[in-house]
C-alpha cells in the first residue's frame, strides 16, 4: 500500500507532483486557439465577468499588479492602460504556451514598457514579499495544485491593504440552471472542442475540474485561513462564476 | 440584479457612446476636459448607481467606483431625464438630488444636448466615400422631406378642421371675439369707475356731495 499524497485531476486522483503536467498538457493543446474557445463557451460573456474583475480591482495609476495565470492577457491589457506609465503589470502564468501567446498578444496591441513576463507557478512565486497592489487569478486557481499555498504566497507578495481578487467558475445558486450547466458543460463543452481544436479531451477536463473546484463559501474560508480579511464574494451570471475578494491585512 | 446584467448593459451603452463619440471631435475635447471628475447615477427605485468617467479618449461606464464622485445625482428615470434633456438651470425643478460639484452635471448636460454627429463620417466609414455620400445625401432628403410633409400636414390639417368641418374657429375669427371681450372688459371697468364717482358725490361729507358743493 502506497501513502503517495493525490489530488483530483478533473474526475481523475492523480499523483500530486503529476498534477501540474498533465495541467500543462492541457494548456499546451488550447493555448493557440483559448480565446476563440473562451468566446464560444461563454458566449462572449466571459469579457464581462472580466470587466467586472477589473472594476472591483480599483486599481489606479502607478500601482502594480501581478496577473497570475493571467493566459492571453486580457487582464494584463486592460491593467496596463489603467497603471499608466509609472505603474508595473507582471504576467505570470506556470504554462509557456500560454504565456508566448499572450505576451505576443499584448506587444502587437502596442502594450509595453509597464509590462513584465513571468513564467511562475502560483504556490512559489518569485516576487519578493510586500511587493504588488493588487492581484488577479482569473479561471487558474482551481489548475492549481496546491490551493492553500497559492493563496499564501499571494498573500506573502501583496503589499499590506493590497487586495486579492479571484475570478473562478463556481457553483450556480439555482438547481435549473445547475442542471442546464450540467448539460451544457458535459455534452456540448467536449463537442465544442472536438470541432474546434480537435480535443474533446482537454475540455471534458475543463468541466470536470470546474465541479471539483470549492464552491463559494469554501474558497472564502480557505482565503480567509490563508490570512486575507474582508473577504467577500460576488456571484456572477448566477454563481457559474464567482468573484472573491480578499485584503491583506 | 446579477451583476454580469448590469456590467453587460454598461458595457454595451459605453461602447456606442464611445462609437459615436468619433464622428464628433468637438463633444469629444470637451469630455476630455472632465477627465479628473466622475459622476455618480442613482436610479432610485432599483438602487442602481452607475459612474461615468469621461476622459480624454473615451467615457467609461462603471458599475463600482470606489473613490469620491465629483457630483451624485439620485431621482427616478423620469426626473433623470429631465435633468438629461432640460435647458433650465433650477437643477431642483428637475425632480432629481443633486450633491457635489454641480458645474461638472451642467457641463455634461452641455456636452449631451450638443452632441453633433457627422453621420456621414460614419456612413462613409462603412460604405465608402462616394456610396457614404450618396446615403447621408438621401438620408438628409428624406429628413427634409419629412419635415416639409409635417408641415405641410399640419396646415391642411388646421384649414380642414376651421373651412371645411366648422368646428375650429379661424384666427381672425378668434382674434375678433377676443377684441370683443377687451372692449366689453374696459367698459364694464369704465362703468364700475363710473358708479364708484357717483357713489363718492352722494357721500354727505365727501367735498363732491351736490349739498356741499359751493355754488358761483
Amino acid at each position: 500500500m502506497t501513502d503517495k499524497k493525490t489530488t483530483h485531476f478533473g474526475y481523475e486522483e492523480v499523483p500530486f507532483d503529476e498534477k501540474a503536467d498533465r495541467v500543462a498538457g492541457v494548456f499546451h493543446s488550447v493555448a493557440a486557439r483559448y480565446d476563440l474557445m473562451n468566446d464560444l463557451m461563454s458566449g462572449g460573456v466571459h469579457r464581462i465577468w472580466k470587466r467586472f474583475t477589473i472594476e472591483l480591482s480599483a486599481v489606479r495609476p502607478g500601482q502594480r499588479v501581478l496577473d497570475i495565470a493571467g493566459g492571453t492577457g486580457d487582464l494584463s491589457y486592460q491593467f496596463a492602460r489603467r497603471v499608466g506609465d509609472e505603474g508595473l503589470v507582471v504576467l505570470a502564468d506556470i504554462n509557456a504556451s500560454m504565456l508566448t501567446v499572450g505576451r505576443d498578444r499584448l506587444l502587437d496591441r502596442g502594450t509595453a514598457g509597464n509590462i513584465q513576463f513571468a513564467q511562475a507557478d502560483a504556490q512559489y512565486l518569485p516576487f519578493p514579499d510586500n511587493t504588488f497592489d493588487c492581484i488577479t487569478i482569473a479561471f487558474g486557481l482551481r489548475n492549481v495544485t496546491d490551493k492553500d499555498l497559492a493563496l499564501s504566497a499571494m498573500l506573502r507578495v501583496l503589499k499590506p491593504g493590497g487586495r486579492l481578487l479571484v475570478l473562478e467558475f463556481s457553483k450556480p445558486q439555482n438547481s435549473l440552471l445547475e442542471k442546464a450547466y450540467d448539460v451544457y458543460s458535459f455534452k456540448l463543452l467536449p463537442l465544442m472542442g472536438k470541432l474546434v481544436t480537435n480535443d474533446a479531451d482537454s475540455y471534458r477536463y475543463l468541466a470536470e475540474s470546474i465541479r471539483m473546484h470549492p464552491d463559494q463559501d469554501t474558497l472564502k474560508a480557505m482565503m480567509e485561513n490563508a490570512g486575507f480579511v474582508n473577504t467577500e464574494f460576488h456571484n456572477l451570471t448566477g454563481g457559474i462564476v464567482a468573484l472573491h475578494k480578499g485584503i491583506k491585512p | 440584479m446579477d451583476a454580469t446584467l448590469i456590467t453587460g448593459a454598461l458595457v454595451a451603452t459605453e461602447q456606442a457612446i464611445n462609437k459615436a463619440l468619433e464622428y464628433d471631435p468637438a463633444s469629444r475635447a470637451a469630455l476630455g476636459k472632465l477627465n479628473d471628475h466622475v459622476l455618480a447615477l442613482t436610479l432610485e427605485p432599483l438602487a442602481l448607481t452607475v459612474y461615468v468617467a469621461p476622459g480624454t479618449e473615451a467615457v467609461r461606464l462603471l458599475s463600482h467606483f470606489e473613490g469620491e464622485p465629483s457630483v451624485h445625482v439620485r431621482g427616478p428615470l423620469p426626473a433623470l431625464i429631465r435633468l438629461a434633456t432640460g435647458h433650465q438651470g433650477n437643477l431642483k425643478a428637475t425632480g432629481a438630488q443633486v450633491s457635489g460639484d454641480s458645474g461638472v452635471l451642467l457641463e455634461l448636460r452641455s456636452v449631451l444636448q450638443n452632441l453633433d454627429l457627422d453621420w456621414e463620417e460614419a456612413l462613409s466609414q462603412l460604405f465608402g466615400d462616394v456610396a457614404g455620400h450618396g446615403a447621408a445625401q438621401g438620408l438628409r432628403d428624406a429628413g427634409l422631406w419629412l419635415r416639409d410633409r409635417g408641415t405641410s400636414s399640419r396646415r391642411l390639417l388646421s384649414e380642414f378642421m376651421t373651412e371645411e368641418l366648422r368646428v375650429l374657429p379661424s384666427r381672425q375669427e378668434l382674434q375678433d371675439y377676443y377684441r370683443a371681450v377687451d372692449d366689453v372688459r374696459f367698459d364694464l371697468d369704465r362703468v364700475e369707475a363710473r358708479m364708484r364717482h357717483l357713489a363718492a358725490r352722494l357721500q354727505p361729507s365727501s367735498p363732491e356731495a351736490p349739498s356741499t358743493r359751493r355754488r358761483t
